[in-house]
């Protein structure tokens, strides 16, 4: 089932599977919650680097995508876009906030501002 | 993916960036003790950091390591006379001990030896395990030196060798602590046709990272089936310090038990001291085999004969039947790789995968151990003394699937 956005995905979520990389292969409002709570439960230095690495896969996911909306245009390329480039930023920012000032409560903040525009990706790609 | 300013912070490791200050207050080594083979013998010129030096090995053995330039009107002191205990500059024939005292002025009145205190820049030097160590940092703040494992061993079991690469020092860190490019970069057929070792088969090992006192260690996981997995672990010793472990039962013996470090010693911002040592208690190095495995064929001054300028003499056809970079050596393949990312990689353009997790940590632990020496005079992690650096290891070894390497193979200064 769908969790909700700000719903909170965090429930079950054990030391040991906040002590390793998430293998996730598409950014949708889904990954960036689970994301949200994995970051929220991160507080050693190793888990700060595995959420760095998540972080790192999900801007490398976000720009695939743009390089293939772009690639291949049509009508709703200019909102996908756009939808893209306002969530690159908030990705960007909360990397930054886990791996440079490992604050994971802003990064996960962050992070959350992201899940509708997320969301409203996976709609978009679903037209 | 780092930032602009992070990878500045990272990459500048000349005399006053944050991250020159940081990895001068570690002991590195510099030379082979073989460059000064003799008492009294030739000086070599030497670039570390950034800043040019001078090495000589004087009448009583001791080693200096000046200041290029000398301090009078800075002629070059590796042009001078090596004799009595001292370097003598070839311009005015002022003399220097190894500590960088000038002990003798003989074109000023009367030798003029006292009633002044000229000295050059002089760095400590340190013997061990066949390499010249020094410590470029602050005198008052220098730690003492590590005992580690592979710097006390019977002759022949643990050999240092020395290159050149001709890119940035953290670029070349990064691609030894990179578990996942050994099936591919050194895969021993074509990328097509069936896979002859483990790590050729499974591409993508699980990573593990553990902090500890004096930088960290990780392991890559395999399963390999029967309920057993097989675990890779390396150690990092801040600041670019790697031991690489060894290769393990499945392998040829004589590199069964074969241990390496590498040490990524920053020449200047746009070049590196690749010095390795490979050890093994089970049986000396055979130098030879490794010369030729490594690919390491080198001019005088250490850089390599085959290098990007002759595009590291890639052959087509051997991709398609033989080995799949189509260079010949290790090493050689290991530089190839670092050396086109460019002189200095910029990290923003990067698109990381899960594979590169210890690159990210260590680079993590540098930027912060760097800021924190910056911002809050925080000494680097393992200068402070207190470390059992021999206890440091690397480990292959099997283990059951369910076992935890942390609890199996216990670390050493641990957080
Ligand atoms: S320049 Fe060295 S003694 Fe004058
Ligand atoms: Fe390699």
């Amino acid at each position: 089932m769908r969790a909700k956005a700000g719903q909170s995905v965090s429930e079950g979520l054990g030391p040991q599977e906040i002590d390793r990389l998430h293998v996730f292969a598409e950014i949708t409002d889904q990954t960036l919650m689970a994301l949200v709570a994995r970051i929220e439960r991160s507080s050693t230095a190793e888990h700060l680097i595995y959420r760095e690495c998540e972080l790192d896969e999900a801007w490398r996911l976000l720009d695939s995508a743009v390089r293939e909306v772009r690639s291949q245009g049509g009508a709703g390329a200019a909102e996908a876009l756009e939808t893209l480039d306002a969530l690159r930023p908030i990705v960007i920012k909360a990397h930054d906030l886990v791996g440079i000032d490992g604050d994971v409560k802003s990064a996960a903040s962050e992070l959350r501002q992201g899940v509708l525009l997320a969301r409203k990706w996976v709609n978009l790609q679903k037209r | 993916m780092l930032s602009r300013e992070d990878n500045e912070l990272l990459v500048r490791v000349g005399p006053g960036t944050p991250m020159g200050d940081m990895i001068r207050r570690y002991w590195v080594p510099a030379l082979l003790s073989s460059e000064l083979p003799e008492r009294d013998g030739t000086p070599v010129r030497i670039r570390l950091f950034g800043e040019d030096l001078v090495a000589f090995r004087d009448s009583s053995g001791a080693i200096g390591l000046l200041e290029e330039k000398c301090p009078h009107r800075c002629a070059s002191l590796a042009l001078g006379v090596n004799h009595k205990n001292g370097l003598r500059c070839l311009y005015h024939g002022w003399k220097f001990a190894v500590d960088g005292r000038c002990i003798e002025r003989p074109t000023e009145p009367g030798g003029a030896n006292s009633g002044h205190n000229i000295r050059a820049v002089a760095y400590s030097t340190h013997e061990a395990g066949g390499v010249v160590w020094a410590y470029l940092g602050p005198a008052e703040l220098k730690p003492e030196f590590p005992d580690l494992e592979w710097l006390g061993m019977k002759e022949g079991h643990s050999v240092p060798f020395k290159l050149q690469e001709d890119c940035n020092y953290a670029q070349c860190v990064e691609g030894t602590i990179d578990t996942a490019h050994a099936g591919v970069l050194h895969r021993e057929q074509p990328w097509d046709a069936p896979a002859k070792y483990d790590h050729e088969k499974d591409l993508a090992p699980k990573l593990e990272v553990q902090f500890t006192a004096y930088g960290m260690r990780y392991a890559g996981l395999r399963k390999i089936g029967d309920g057993q997995q097989h675990v890779r672990i390396t150690q990092v010793l801040l600041p670019f310090g790697t031991m690489i472990p060894p290769p393990g039962k499945d392998a040829p013996p004589i590199i069964q038990e074969r241990r390496l470090v590498n040490y990524f010693v920053p020449r200047d911002d746009e070049s590196t001291w690749h010095i390795q040592w490979f050890y093994d208690t089970t049986r000396p190095i055979n130098v030879e085999h490794r010369m030729e495995e490594g690919g390491i064929w080198l001019q005088d001054d250490f850089r390599k004969k085959v290098n990007i300028d002759v595009w590291y003499n890639q052959d087509r056809e051997w991709m398609k039947t033989g080995m799949m970079s189509g260079i010949k050596g290790i090493v050689t393949q290991d530089h190839a790789v670092c050396e086109t990312q460019g002189r200095i990689l910029d990290r923003t353009k990067e698109h990381l995968g899960t594979s590169d997790m210890a690159v990210v940590a260590w680079r993590r632990m540098m930027l912060k151990a760097a800021r924190a020496l910056q911002e809050k005079g925080e000494a680097p992690p393992g200068t402070q003394g207190g470390i059992s650096w021999n206890a440091i290891t690397s480990e292959t070894v099997k283990l059951p699937e369910e076992n935890s390497w942390k609890a199996d193979i216990p670390g050493v200064h641990v957080a």
